[in-house]
């Protein structure tokens, strides 16, 4: 396999701001210091709590909004997106595509489905329109939906629909990775798992890779061949997806897993709960050191003091904890 | 064996839209026991909100509860009383909605007063109840005074696990993150110390860790007080980890419905077959494919004849063109409590059993 994408430090700081003059105070750290690779062909999965900086980091590798620093190398020819110009960075936007979470507010009411997933085509001059149409009814099929849906406007078509035209759109292009947030996260249970296989299904058909963002661990294990954990901004562990939830090496992690109630009832009720007191900490001021030491209970002297580094404790296996050697971490198997 | 707190049967929830009538809530029947837990599951649309709503006679308009029965057996009154035939502006109801039935739903911003203090709120919640016992009180020498309240609010804070009850009983809900605004609702439906909780998707907005936080809150006050939960949600996890009976919905019937053992480990009906197959879970091997339920939930307005899930269901046949009835397994016959019976509204499950005369 090769590298797709390489982040190295990504960091991404909103100012806070007060008073009539709107000074800045201080600020959130909403993305602080993440670095991972992509491979081709792979998912990688991004977990974590509400407000940790999932959105935000996807947010910076399409440069919808600029990091404050950081590089991420993107393709064969190792070109750093972080620093090119938006001019620059117009050929690229092409090769890296998103699918959100809400399909019915990213998809334009007025316009059709054929335009809507058509325009990508259009605004980039790649066809000719009769080249179009054909194109279109391919990407169509492709995620499920019929020729004649062309014509039907995005109020005519259910959530789970709705997630297809988005993913048609995301495809026109022919992008190497997309960057999907949250993509099931609105859709019923029975479609949600439609809409998971289609993905699935179209990563081999097109050799794409994912970047899968979502706050449900069962839904990023089933898809994701590697997993990264977010807390407060930063990565917290990442390895492949079996490890991390079998045997996970950061408290953090063993605590999202066992607060998951799985869904058979003689199991859950075994189940030992890790109670994680209190709620994530304001990012705008952390705590000291870890920031996950006040809701840890592992948490020693060291902790408070000083923050641990992202660090290699096996093959692929990194995580960010003083004591990620001596602990003995509860898993799901 | 558990005494039933509330029947519900055969109740029918309508809704008279300029596009048609809309059978949100249809035939449904099912009880609640004292002290007992029953999930409600299904996708959305299929009713779960009416139903709970319908309890309380809280039906928003064009809504109306057009038939069946809502059983209530009430604290030391011996005939129970139908919450249907109840006014729902009527002195009565709002008793048993202050004081007997609470509910709690997804998102507490709604509920929560933003120009209030959450103390303010709770306190106001605790002198209503309170209204009823004053004169007992003062009878003791005792007065229910606002500075009383807010202690009560402040223990009550206390009680639901808030940190620094103190400060957080004068803070706006604007000010609580959403984990601690639904310990705030869940303070205030207690408060009143209900027969029954209503909780309509409780911890859907909230992040896990939190959802166990609060999930376990419930389960330890339902210990302590006694009070029956009807758990509304699509998490099957939750369902696993909280309820004795569930209640499978869809396109606003009951399609299958038993112990939470029954639905887990002998589901019968395919929808609910095929739910527990699609989730992926947190255990075991990655499958490359979930097995998935084809097309999605029919239009309200645009039902199938006969069983609601034929269109989606791999094992339809010609008689699913009529409507199935919602029958008890064979198996559960025996079980001594007839509500706790599993039942299937499908044509496959038809043959294996006899249509019961209730
Ligand atoms: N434009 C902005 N200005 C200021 N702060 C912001 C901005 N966007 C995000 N933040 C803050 O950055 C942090 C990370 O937000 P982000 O949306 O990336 O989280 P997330 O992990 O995607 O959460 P969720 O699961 O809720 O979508 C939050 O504290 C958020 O309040
Ligand atoms: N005010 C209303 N006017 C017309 N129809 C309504 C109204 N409120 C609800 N309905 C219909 O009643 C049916 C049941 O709705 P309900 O809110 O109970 O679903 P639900 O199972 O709670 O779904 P969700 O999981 O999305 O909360 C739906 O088909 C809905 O369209
Ligand atoms: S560094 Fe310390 S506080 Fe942080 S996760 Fe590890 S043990 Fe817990
Ligand atoms: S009645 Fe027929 S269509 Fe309905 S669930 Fe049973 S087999 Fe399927
Ligand atoms: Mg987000
Ligand atoms: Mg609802």
């Amino acid at each position: 396999m090769s590298k797709l994408l390489e982040v190295k430090d990504l960091r991404k700081y909103f100012p806070t701001r007060k008073g009539i003059l709107r000074r800045t105070i201080g600020h959130v750290k909403a993305v602080d210091g993440i670095s991972f690779d992509v491979e081709r062909g792979e998912t990688l999965g991004l977990v974590g709590e509400s407000g940790c900086g999932k959105t935000t980091a996807s947010r910076c590798l399409l440069r919808l909004i600029s990091p404050t620093s950081g590089s991420f190398t993107f393709g064969d020819e190792q070109v750093d997106l972080a620093k090119l110009t938006p001019q620059q960075m117009r050929p690229f936007r092409r090769r890296i595509q998103m699918v959100f979470q809400d399909p019915q507010s990213s998809l334009n009411p007025r316009k059709t489905v054929g335009d809507i997933v058509g325009e990508p085509l259009r605004v980039n001059r790649i066809m000719k329109r009769n080249e179009r149409q054909v194109q279109i009814v391919e990407l169509l099929e492709s995620v499920g939906l019929k020729p004649q849906d062309m014509r039907r406007y995005p109020h005519a078509f259910s959530g789970g629909q709705r997630q297809r035209i988005g993913i048609a759109r995301a495809l026109a292009l022919n992008p190497e990775l997309i960057v999907a947030d949250e993509p099931v996260s609105a859709l019923d249970v029975s479609v949600q798992a439609q809409i998971l296989n289609l993905l699935a299904e179209l990563r081999e058909k097109f050799q794409l890779s994912y970047i899968f963002i979502a706050h449900d661990l069962s839904v990023v294990k089933h898809i994701s061949d590697r997993v990264a954990v977010m807390y407060l901004g930063k990565i917290v562990e990442i390895s492949d997806a079996r490890t991390l939830y079998q045997s996970p090496k950061h408290p953090y992690t063993e605590a999202l897993i066992s607060a998951v109630p799985l869904p058979d009832p003689k199991v859950q009720r075994k189940r030992e709960l890790i109670h994680l007191e209190g709620d994530v900490p304001d990012p705008s001021q952390p705590p000291t050191g870890c920031y996950f030491h006040p809701r840890c209970r592992y948490a020693t002297d060291i902790c408070r003091q000083e923050t641990p580094e992202l660090h290699e404790i096996a093959p692929g296996v990194k995580v960010a904890c003083h004591l990620s050697e001596t602990l003995e971490l509860q898993g799901v198997s | 064996m558990a005494q039933p707190l509330l029947e519900v049967s055969n109740l029918k929830t309508v809704f008279h839209t300029d596009g048609g009538v809309v059978n949100a809530v249809n035939d449904v029947s099912f009880s609640v026991e004292r002290g007992k837990t029953v999930g409600i599951v299904g996708e959305s649309g299929c009713g779960k909100s009416i139903t709970g709503l319908s309890l309380l006679q809280l039906v928003p308009n064009p809504g109306r509860i057009e038939a069946g029965e809502i059983l209530f057996y009430r604290d030391d009154v011996n005939e129970p009383l139908d919450i249907t035939q109840v006014s729902p502006r009527s002195e009565l109801m709002r008793q048993i909605r202050g004081n007997e039935i609470a509910i709690i739903f997804q998102e507490p911003m709604t509920s929560l007063n933003p120009v209030y203090t959450v103390g303010d709120q709770i306190a106001e919640a605790i002198m209503l109840h309170q209204e009823g016992e004053r004169s007992s009180l003062a009878r003791f020498g005792l007065q229910t005074t606002p500075k009383w309240a807010r202690e009560r609010a402040i223990e009550m804070l206390a009680r639901v696990g808030i940190p620094a009850p103190e400060q957080r009983v004068d803070e706006y809900p604007h000010q609580l993150s959403g984990g601690m605004r639904q310990r705030v609702m869940i303070a205030i439906a207690l408060c009143c110390a209900p027969a029954l909780l209503i909780a309509d998707e409780p911890t859907t907005a909230l992040d896990v860790t939190i959802q166990a936080q609060v999930l376990a809150l419930m389960q330890e006050l339902q210990a302590e007080i006694g009070m029956a939960i009807m758990l509304i949600t699509h998490d099957l996890g939750v369902i696993a980890d909280m309820a004795d009976k569930v209640v499978v919905m869809y396109a606003g019937r009951v399609v299958e419905k038993g112990s939470v053992e029954d639905i887990f480990y002998n589901p019968l009906h395919p929808y609910t077959r095929g739910l527990l197959n699609s989730i992926p879970t947190l255990g075991g091997s990655q499958q490359k494919m979930l097995p998935s339920i084809l097309g999605t939930v029919p239009h309200p307005l645009a039902l199938p004849p006969g069983c609601s899930f034929q269109p989606r269901c791999a094992e339809q046949m010609p008689t699913c063109e009529q409507m199935p009835e919602l029958n008890t397994i064979d198996a559960s016959k025996n079980r001594t409590d007839r509500n706790e019976r599993h039942a299937v509204r499908c044509w496959l499950c038809e043959e294996k059993i006899d249509v019961e005369t209730a």
